[in-house]
């Protein structure tokens, strides 16, 4: 998945960082709200959110991006653990609210029941053609064989089973899977859903000529779209200094 | 922060301890003003009667002295027809100069022209002075006799002549009287009348008289008593009714909670409303400016308690994420070492989340049964040697328990204690022993004053955090911290329940020590 962990202490940002990268996302982490504001136009599968920031609320920025229509999973991190501020916070438009001190462990197994979540049934397995893929398992089988894929072909069925049945275009696609390596290599998301559709089947990622590709969900996510919780837009090419 | 865990329990006790003292010593404003308009009351009654006294006596003789001469001249003298007279009266010689001797004869009465013989006289004029020295003494005013009158001719000895079936049979005077005269027993009216000799008198009983007087005094009086306890009364319900206001002012500040706040929502003053009466105006403003200082100094302690929370909240958080990391990269040599770090890291969470938890008032302890064995499982104290044997139920929260009981054992090893022992002497109640050097009694003293005194009495300074955030512990079970004397090592005992009458922390336990 790719994440925006908003997080102002440098030793608990740098740990998360880490640890979630260790487990497979791609994590964008700003100290700063300024810095979020940098990332405008980049699509994410989730957003891990501080409560208190050093120059504003990381709620009532959640809260503008639920104005303007955004509904990419927040999880809020916060210190603030009363009952009055968890309830605060899950209306201010947080998916779930996780008090520091957590484990990291924890912070994980939220983000997989996220995906399941987004996934719908993709999340617990379904069929591509011939392959079975359980993407919280993180486990691919063609006929009954188990197949091994790479990080990098994981991210992109992740990012297209995230978004099951809809279109997924080129760019997103390359910025929800490479980050901002996208710039450097840009036939590498061919590269790898050509890669993907050798070891699982051509039916496995689908084409849709012009707009981007599709996954998951059968032609019911008919129309072509943007990735969940993009902002239409163009997209800073400057991380702003999200690490 | 808290110092108790059961806040109605708490305002019960504040409740009795403050009615107790109202009622053994202060005054109530209504016993007083009852009191004092008790004796105006009565004094009011007192001078009124004395005012109708005074102002009565005088009219009262002078109708009673009109009653007396208008019965003599307009009543008698017309019935006294001369028809009716004895013959002997008109048979008898005229009466010589009134009063020969004792009383005083009157002029006008030996002036008076000679009514013609036969023709009833009319009265004959007033006489002057006259007194009483004549008069005969009589012994006594017979009983129920109230008004008397007396035809007397005064010849050589007074001879009563006609007389009212109540007057005394001699005369009441040896010498002719005319005019008012006070005997000891009547007050008289004489009247001469023709023949010359003769008079008529006509008398009041003095204690009659005097009755009469006191009678309608003592009325006036004793009317002003019933008016005066009605407006007594009256005036007792007017009160009551007046410092009404003074008693729902005191349920409404009854009413705010902790923090100042109604149940309606409104802060300190505002929660009061407007003052009723003008005179719980300063009232009101004094509570408003008490509850605005209190209001503020709530929200610094709640600033404080946010980022106290964020300052150690977030740092835990990042040393747990930090160490989960190391435990993913590092060599497996090294795992031991880091897992026994990031236990020490997650219990230091446990016990900063349950100090944060017991400086927030408005959490209650979560009681559960507990397990002590289990609980001290995960407590590392490198150099302390532990025991732990549980014999009795303990039901407390967890991690507040869990908190001071490493706070005290922490405490037992920066003393210098190589064992440490932990039991349940009694239900409910924790004991923690050492085999460390102890304190002695004068540091004992001092340690439980600067408990009592919140860790700001002259011993709170070298008392440490441990045994101010044990005792915290046990205040919000209800209960306290005792240090109870011992011969070898310290001792606490962590009490967790809301203690009996007349437990005191100095006390020694109850229980039988093992």
């Amino acid at each position: 998945m790719r994440l925006l962990l908003i997080e102002d202490d440098d030793i608990l940002g740098e740990g998360l960082r880490d640890f979630l990268q260790g487990d497979g996302h791609l994590v964008q982490w700003c100290r700063t709200l300024n810095q979020v504001h940098g990332m405008r136009g980049e699509p994410f599968d989730a957003w891990l959110v501080d409560w208190q920031l050093p120059d504003g609320s990381g709620l009532q920025w959640l809260q503008a991006q639920r104005a303007h229509g955004l509904r990419t999973p927040a999880l809020m991190l916060t210190a603030r653990d009363q009952l009055s501020h968890r309830v605060q916070g899950l209306d201010a438009g947080a998916d779930d609210y996780l008090v520091k001190p957590f484990a990291p462990e924890e912070l994980s197994a939220r983000l997989r029941v996220v995906a399941r979540r987004l996934a719908g049934d993709a999340g617990a397995g379904v069929l591509l053609g011939d392959a079975q893929v359980d993407l919280v398992a993180r486990a691919a089988r063609v006929q009954g064989l188990r197949v091994d894929l790479t990080g990098r072909e994981w991210a992109v069925l992740e990012a297209l089973l995230l978004r099951p049945g809809r279109v997924v275009n080129k760019l997103d696609l390359e910025r929800l899977v490479l980050g901002f390596d996208a710039e450097v290599a840009s036939n590498a998301i061919e590269v790898h859903v050509s890669s993907l559709r050798r070891k699982l089947g051509p039916a496995v990622i689908e084409t849709v000529r012009g707009s981007g590709y599709r996954a998951g969900g059968g032609a019911a996510g008919g129309a072509g779209g943007r990735a969940v919780g993009v902002e239409l837009g163009p997209a800073d090419t400057a991380a702003g200094g999200c690490a | 922060m808290k110092g108790a865990a059961s806040p109605a329990a708490v305002q019960a006790k504040v409740q009795a301890k403050v009615q107790a003292k109202v009622q053994a010593k202060v005054p109530s404003i209504g016993q007083r003003m009852g009191r004092a308009l008790g004796w105006w009351a009565l004094w009011w009654s007192v001078v009124l009667a004395a005012a109708a006294w005074l102002a009565v006596r005088h009219e009262m003789n002078e109708l009673l002295d009109d009653t007396l001469r208008v019965a003599a001249a307009d009543i008698l003298v017309p019935l006294l027809q001369p028809a009716l007279l004895p013959a002997a009266v008109q048979a008898l010689p005229p009466a010589p100069s009134p009063a020969p001797a004792g009383a005083t004869p009157t002029p006008e009465a030996g002036a008076a022209p000679a009514p013609r013989a036969g023709a009833w006289p009319g009265p004959a004029a007033p006489s002057g002075p006259h007194g009483a020295k004549g008069a005969v003494a009589l012994t006594a005013a017979p009983g129920g006799r109230n008004l008397m009158w007396q035809l007397v001719h005064h010849g050589a000895t007074p001879q009563v002549l006609e007389a009212s079936a109540e007057a005394p049979p001699q005369a009441v005077f040896s010498a002719p009287t005319t005019g008012f005269t006070d005997t000891a027993l009547w007050r008289v009216y004489g009247l001469a009348l023709q023949p010359a000799g003769t008079w008529l008198y006509v008398a009041h009983a003095q204690e009659e008289r005097l009755e009469t007087k006191l009678e309608l005094a003592l009325a006036v009086g004793l009317a002003t008593v019933p008016m005066a306890l009605l407006a007594l009364l009256w005036l007792r319900l007017r009160l009551r009714h007046e410092l009404q206001p003074l008693q729902r002012l005191a349920q409404r500040l009854g009413a705010l909670d902790a923090e100042g706040r109604s149940g309606l929502g409104g802060f300190g003053g505002m929660a009061l409303g407007p003052p009723e009466r003008s005179e719980l105006g300063p009232v009101h403003q004094a509570l408003a400016m008490l509850t605005a200082r209190l209001e503020q100094r709530m929200a610094r302690e709640r600033a404080f308690t946010a980022h106290a929370a964020h300052a150690l909240r977030t740092p835990l958080a990042g040393i747990d994420a930090q160490l989960a990391v190391a435990l993913r990269e590092a060599a497996p040599e090294q795992q031991p070492r880091l897992q026994r770090t990031r236990t020490a890291a997650g219990r230091l969470q446990r016990v900063v989340a349950a100090l944060l938890a017991l400086f927030r008032s408005s959490n209650e302890p979560q009681r559960q049964p507990l397990d002590l064995p289990v609980l001290l499982a995960r407590t590392p104290l490198v150099g302390l040697q532990l025991q732990v044997q549980q014999t009795q139920a303990i039901n407390a929260d967890a991690d507040l328990v869990h908190a001071a009981l490493l706070n005290l054992l922490d405490n037992s090893l920066r003393h210098g204690a190589q064992q440490a022992w932990v039991d349940t002497p009694a239900p409910q109640v924790l004991r923690v022993r050492d085999d460390g050097p102890g304190v002695d009694a004068p540091r004992r003293a001092q340690l439980l004053q600067a408990l009592d005194a919140g860790g700001a009495g002259p011993g709170g300074a070298g008392s440490g955090l441990g045994l101010l955030l044990a005792d915290l512990v046990a205040r919000s079970h209800g209960g306290r911290l005792r240090l109870p004397a011992s011969t070898t090592g310290f001792v606490a005992e962590l009490h967790l329940q809301v203690p009996g009458p007349g437990d005191d922390p100095l006390a020694p336990p109850t229980h039988a020590s093992t």
